[in-house]
């Protein structure tokens, strides 16, 4: 990095830390630490929504996905318009109707407290581990960039996130997000740029897409079905469908986003913006991806993305095997490139004969180039046994380093950074929140005062940023980081999603009954994630089917209640 | 004596767009576009 990257580095970090203290204020009252007083114009809930789902790791994953398996990665997303559609119908009018401060406290009044206790507990286990990962990505560049102590970097960026989070609670993460968004956007569109202008001369992009589409790279769209199969056109839109209902609807990382709203009126709209604008927004993080793959066409790509890694192997005892293998894959993408030039020639011919052999020239080289990669990897993990086979999360960061000029690698990093950032806020608050209000406040010390309850908050923000930098230690064990999280999120979502429907539509169900078939129900999708091959976004489906379908069988036998008035927040 | 009944709140509309269904509708018709687009898009560069 040279010594303009670090100014803008440091500029940008200094700016959202300066800028969240500045505009967070002080609050006096938990309405204001937690909800930033009810004031925030639409345009504001939807950065901020899209800010805090779209983490660093968004950022780096994502277009190693899209290098390493092609762009299906985007049906995941084929959900949330739905979702965002009806929790505007259904489930923001209604909090704002009950006037809670997390979602939480509607399931103390329409079923009891164990089952408000309980889904409370499932968020905390939940996001304060995802939190952990949130912090965990940065802190993996850096050390991959820099050679930093992973340790050191974790704490480093952790800490940042609770100063601002600790001193302005939501209004500074709301606010803090506007700039951070703002940083993201600039950043990923100047890679883009110049990722195209690094191109070939004669190659267009337009023929490094074709390209990409030949080696298989911009399937979008997979319309087979299969419970196996992990993005498909129908996992996305059912399955998606239910985790994003379960995350924006229940998780109180994004529910406490749009509720910070004026009105209802203002939630919504932040919402339905989110829903136009996502899938577009991960589709074009997608095409990054595989324009990358398509750029390393028509350039040598290391052998392994992880340079560490490389390192390790290089210097292991069969490092001269290592050296070997390098040298052919040289080679061999050397061949791959001409290859490559030859396919984009015989497709702007036109001629189908000579299109066919080109392609099948160019896809015999990919062969050879992917089976001498994957014996450098098996020589890797021979060597050590801890090594990651995945480097997808190495791609577009490597892409960066190598590629980007001076200052656009520094605002790359900026861009990733802010994203982790304004992520981990989001989730560090809810955390607290949560905390406070479902446990603190409703279990331990009701009825005091409201700056006991701001101060009790502040230390809570504190301990969950402890609790995420401890977890994100131990994060480098997991492979694909965004799908890390994802799979974490599904373990959990169904069941909580299961809960609050039964909450919402089924008038009939009690506490007792919804609370025996939540624990029976996370317990099948556990079973379902350790022993069967089914797909992680069907467990949305599962849980929250399982937790609907079990309390009604449960209700004769272990029901108290029938019909229940619609509740009154605790 | 007459039960009493709740008087249901007016709903705020939206800025723009006029109802909230057509907000709705909009944002699905948007999601239907963008499959279709992805769908064009994976068979054009298959």
């Amino acid at each position: 990095m040279s010594q303009l990257d670090w100014v803008v580095l440091a500029g940008a970090l200094g700016l959202m830390v300066t800028y969240g203290v500045w505009r967070g204020g002080r609050s006096r009252d938990i309405r204001g630490f937690l909800l930033a007083g009810k004031e925030m114009h639409w345009g504001t809930v939807a950065l901020s929504i899209m800010a805090t789902q779209a983490s660093a790791i968004t950022f780096l994953s994502t277009p190693g996905q899209a290098y390493t398996d092609g762009m299906r990665f985007v049906q995941f997303y084929f959900g949330l318009p739905i979702a965002m559609v009806v929790l505007s119908i259904t489930a923001v009018p209604l909090y704002y109707r009950l006037k809670v401060y997390t979602a939480y406290e509607f399931l103390e009044g329409r079923f009891d407290l164990k089952t408000r206790a309980l889904t409370a507990f499932l968020f905390l286990i939940q996001r304060g581990l995802a939190a952990g990962l949130t912090i965990f990505a940065p802190a993996l560049i850096l050390s991959v960039i820099l050679g930093w102590d992973m340790r050191v970097t974790i704490l480093v960026i952790g800490g940042l996130v609770v100063i601002y989070t600790t001193s302005g609670g939501t209004r500074a993460v709301s606010k803090t997000q506007v700039v951070q968004a703002t940083i993201i956007l600039v950043g990923m569109v100047a890679a883009f740029v110049v990722l195209v202008g690094s191109l070939p001369a004669d190659v267009s992009f337009l023929d490094a897409l074709r390209v990409a589409g030949k080696a298989g790279r911009l399937n979008a769209i997979d319309t087979s079905f299969s419970l196996t199969n992990r993005y498909t056109l129908w996992s996305g839109l059912i399955g998606g469908a239910f985790l994003q209902l379960s995350y924006f609807g229940t998780d109180q990382s994004q529910v406490q986003r749009y509720l910070t709203g004026k009105s209802v009126a203002q939630s919504r709209l932040g919402l339905l913006f989110n829903g136009m604008a996502k899938v577009p927004m991960q589709f074009g993080i997608l095409l990054l991806g595989a324009t990358v793959f398509a750029f390393y066409q028509f350039a040598a790509p290391p052998i392994f993305f992880n340079p560490v890694q490389t390192e390790n192997a290089r210097s292991s005892a069969d490092g001269g095997r290592f050296a070997a293998l390098e040298q052919c894959y040289r080679d061999v993408v050397g061949v791959r490139e001409q290859h490559a030039r030859e396919l984009v020639r015989a497709m702007k011919t036109g001629d189908p004969r000579a299109q066919a052999e080109a392609q099948r020239a160019f896809g015999a080289a990919s062969a050879e180039a992917e089976a001498v990669r994957k014996e450098a990897i098996a020589l890797m993990r021979a060597n050590d046994r801890r090594a990651d086979p995945s480097d997808t999360n190495y791609v577009f960061l490597s892409f960066v380093v190598r590629y980007l000029p001076a200052g656009l690698v520094g605002l790359v990093l900026a861009a990733v950074f802010a994203a982790s950032m304004s992520a981990s806020s989001a989730e560090l608050n809810a955390l607290a929140s949560a905390t406070v209000v479902d446990v603190y406040r409703r279990l331990l010390k009701p009825g005091a005062e409201e700056r006991h309850y701001v101060v009790v908050s502040r230390l809570a923000t504190v301990f969950w940023g402890a609790f995420a930098i401890a977890f994100a230690q131990q994060a480098s064990r997991l492979g694909s980081l965004v799908e890390a999280v994802n799979i974490l999120g599904s373990l959990f979502y169904g069941t909580i999603l299961g809960i609050f429907l039964t909450g919402f539509y089924v008038h009939r169900v009690s506490g007792t009954s919804v609370f025996a078939a939540a624990i029976v129900a996370e317990t099948a999708v556990i079973g379902c994630y350790l022993f069967t091959p089914i797909s992680f976004l069907w467990y949305n489906v599962l849980g929250c089917l399982a937790v609907i379908l079990i309390a009604l069988v449960l209700e004769p036998w272990v029901g108290s209640t029938a019909a229940r008035q619609e509740p009154s927040p605790a | 004596m007459a039960e009493e009944r709740p008087i249901p709140q007016r709903e705020e509309p939206p800025p723009f767009g006029g109802t909230w269904g057509v907000l709705y509708v909009g944002v699905l018709g948007t999601l239907a576009v963008l499959i279709a687009l992805f769908c064009l898009f994976t068979l054009v560069f298959r």
